[in-house]
């Protein structure tokens, strides 16, 4: 058989949905690169929010249940980074009632961020094995009480947290490119999980519970891996958050940012990394651009004056018009297909269509 | 005789809680959808009692219902008619569009700083029954509460509307079928749910005497976290979760020792966690909300 050529078909097949998107990604950092220093930190956040997005596909995309609680991992990454990193002299000033244990390490941001998803996957991982029982309704209203249950303690665990009071002094080492590798790692991670057998058992269960369940997977294991592996990527964009902006709270992790993502995976389709990738790229650049309108500035020298939260108001009628006109986001939940004259009758499954009804 | 007071600001809390999550469960049970824009029904009843507070008393009230129905059922017209028949998550995501539509207009229209009010100050007053003081909002919650649970009950047992109400809540399509208009029915759900909302509206800022643009929130996740409890799609397990939850919070914060009372809410939410880990249909469980096979 001529298995040479088919395998390299398949392989191209597999790697074409990610790798092109992630050059075009690339050349929009590039872009954003030569801009100012302002329009740098902005990329920073986007990127950030890319990888929060991607992370809560990994599991919300995959397996189709509800999590509204995803940004808790977030904050526990941020957390977890930022009291790695703060100088240990800075941390005497800003958290005195520090324990000992954490109150004389000081890494670099690489470590941290590898710590900090670990310590935010294994959050994940623990919880899972109760949450994961759960589906539908009341998945989303557990996880809904997850991201209270975090808020509360980052608030009042003063000692270690520092409390309501914004935290700072971390190292803002964070510049767009490392921001941008960051976000490829996570990417490449959910790529990998999605072609896995894990992935793709996860999503046979999301299109037919019953039915996969029927041909012996085990859906609550599944979920608990996916759950897992997508809060130690929230855990890196955590880490990311506070290396880029430098001072963080516990109100940062919660509504308006759960929002935010939220509204990045559905406009760009919840069923597909692409959207996942698309929605984040696409709401970042809406969002600057009224932003500035709202701050008086100008856009390609065009300058709309709007009100203060007016840019809100937009991002939600655009939300309700994608959820009514095209609710499987703008990429239609679909994967970049393979360039027309590349693909074969036989090879045309290693696409993977995905089924209609993805939310 | 600290306890029995304790036991009525229960009743009182669980009595407004349950106001939250009846709102709610009224939707849910008609029109499927798990409305987070709910809580910003309760918010623009609140400001629009707040922007009449120079008005007479009972104007500004009436002012709160209205505009508490109106935003409930304009949301409907507009918004969810167009959604009917959409899968559940879908339906939940796009009322969070809605939810966070309302709350930034409240922030365009009225800024996002926290205004405080004087209406229902003087409800903060206590009063003495022999060694019994009791704060008269108390008073005024858990009568508010009953007038309204048992009307909604009445309304819904004892009126050809609420016949058509509960059939459309058990099987839209069959109710359909049997002649039952559903754009009126839907109407009306939105409506009852608007006027549950608007009276939550007033209870919330006369007890708290301030109102941001985002204060929706907490009378969502209680009404989300009552509802679910209680048995997501069951009017009476809403209550019954309110109740519950009411009772729960103001027991723990009698109970808990000085150290953990920050950290109430993160104990409540962990007890919700675990309650649904359990028993996730709830504890009063509607019938047709069973998974068939």
């Amino acid at each position: 058989m001529n298995g040479q050529p088919n395998r390299l078909v398949a392989w191209s097949a597999t790697l074409w949905p990610i790798v092109v998107p992630v050059a075009v990604l690339a050349g929009v950092v590039a872009v954003v690169s030569t801009g100012d220093l302002a329009l740098g930190s902005v990329g920073v956040t986007a990127l950030t929010n890319l990888v929060m997005v991607v992370g809560l596909y990994t599991f919300w995309g995959n397996s189709g249940v509800l999590s509204f609680g995803h940004i808790a991992f977030v904050s526990v990454g941020a957390y977890t980074s930022a009291l790695l990193t703060i100088p240990v002299t800075t941390k005497a000033f800003v958290l005195p009632a520090l324990p000992d244990v954490l109150a004389d390490k000081e890494t670099s941001f690489l470590v941290a961020t590898v710590i900090a998803a670990v310590v935010a996957g294994a959050f994940a991982g623990v919880l899972s094995i109760s949450m994961m029982r759960l589906s539908g309704n009341a998945a989303g209203i557990a996880s809904f009480a997850l991201l209270i249950v975090v808020l509360n303690i980052t608030s009042q665990w003063k000692s270690v947290t520092g409390g309501l009071i914004t935290l700072t002094g971390i190292p803002t080492d964070l510049k767009l490119w490392a921001a941008y590798a960051c976000a490829v790692v996570v990417i490449a991670a959910a790529a990998i999980y999605d072609r896995s057998g894990s992935g793709r058992r996860l999503r046979a269960s999301r299109e037919d519970y019953v039915a996969a369940q029927g041909i012996g997977v085990k859906v609550r294991r599944e979920r608990r891996i996916a759950f897992t592996l997508s809060g130690a990527m929230m855990g890196v964009a955590g880490s990311m958050y506070a290396h880029g902006i430098g001072a963080f709270g516990p109100n940062d992790f919660y509504m308006n940012l759960t929002f935010l993502i939220l509204v990045m995976l559905i406009i760009g389709g919840i069923g597909s990394l692409l959207g996942a990738m698309v929605g984040a790229v696409v709401v970042s650049i809406l969002e600057e651009v009224l932003a500035r309108w709202e701050a008086g500035q100008s856009v390609a020298s065009v300058s709309i004056p709007i009100p203060v939260g007016f840019s809100d108001l937009v991002l939600s009628v655009v939300l309700v018009l994608i959820l009514l006109f095209r609710p499987d986001g703008l990429t239609g939940s679909r994967e970049l297909p393979l360039p027309r004259r590349k693909r074969r009758s036989s090879e045309a499954s290693e696409t993977e269509p995905i089924g209609e009804e993805v939310r | 005789m600290t306890s029995l007071q304790n036991i009525i600001t229960g009743i009182s809390v669980g009595g407004l809680y349950a106001l939250y999550a009846l709102g709610l469960a009224v939707i849910y049970g008609v029109a499927g959808i798990i409305n987070f824009a709910q809580g910003y029904f309760i918010v623009v009843a609140a400001y629009t009692a707040l922007a009449l507070d120079g008005l007479p008393a009972p104007l500004a009230v009436v002012g709160a219902l209205v505009a508490g129905v109106t935003v409930s059922v304009a949301s409907e017209r507009a918004i969810f008619r167009f959604a009917r028949g959409y899968d559940p998550g879908t339906l939940l995501v796009l009322s969070f569009a809605v939810a966070l539509a309302l709350e930034s207009i409240l922030t365009v229209v009225f800024g996002s700083d926290t205004v405080s009010t004087s209406f229902g100050a003087g409800l903060a007053a206590p009063i003495h029954i022999g060694s019994l003081s009791i704060v008269l909002i108390d008073v005024v919650t858990i009568m508010v509460a009953a007038v309204l649970l048992g009307g909604l009950a009445l309304l819904l047992n004892a009126t050809p509307v609420g016949s058509q109400l509960r059939a459309a809540a058990e099987d839209f399509t069959m109710a359909r079928l049997v002649g039952i208009r559903s754009d009126r029915i839907m109407v009306v759900a939105f409506a009852v749910s608007g006027l549950l909302a608007g009276a939550a509206g007033l209870l919330f800022v006369a007890r708290s005497g301030t109102l941001t643009p985002t204060s929706g929130l907490q009378p969502l996740t209680v009404a989300f976290v009552a509802v679910v409890i209680g048995g997501i799609g069951s009017l009476s397990g809403a209550v019954l979760g309110g109740f519950i939850l009411g009772a729960t919070t103001v027991a723990l914060q009698v109970l808990l020792p000085d150290a953990a009372v920050p950290y109430r809410d993160a104990i409540l939410y962990i007890l919700v966690i675990v309650s649904l880990t359990f028993r996730p249909q709830g504890l009063l469980p509607s019938t047709n909300e069973r998974s068939r096979v």
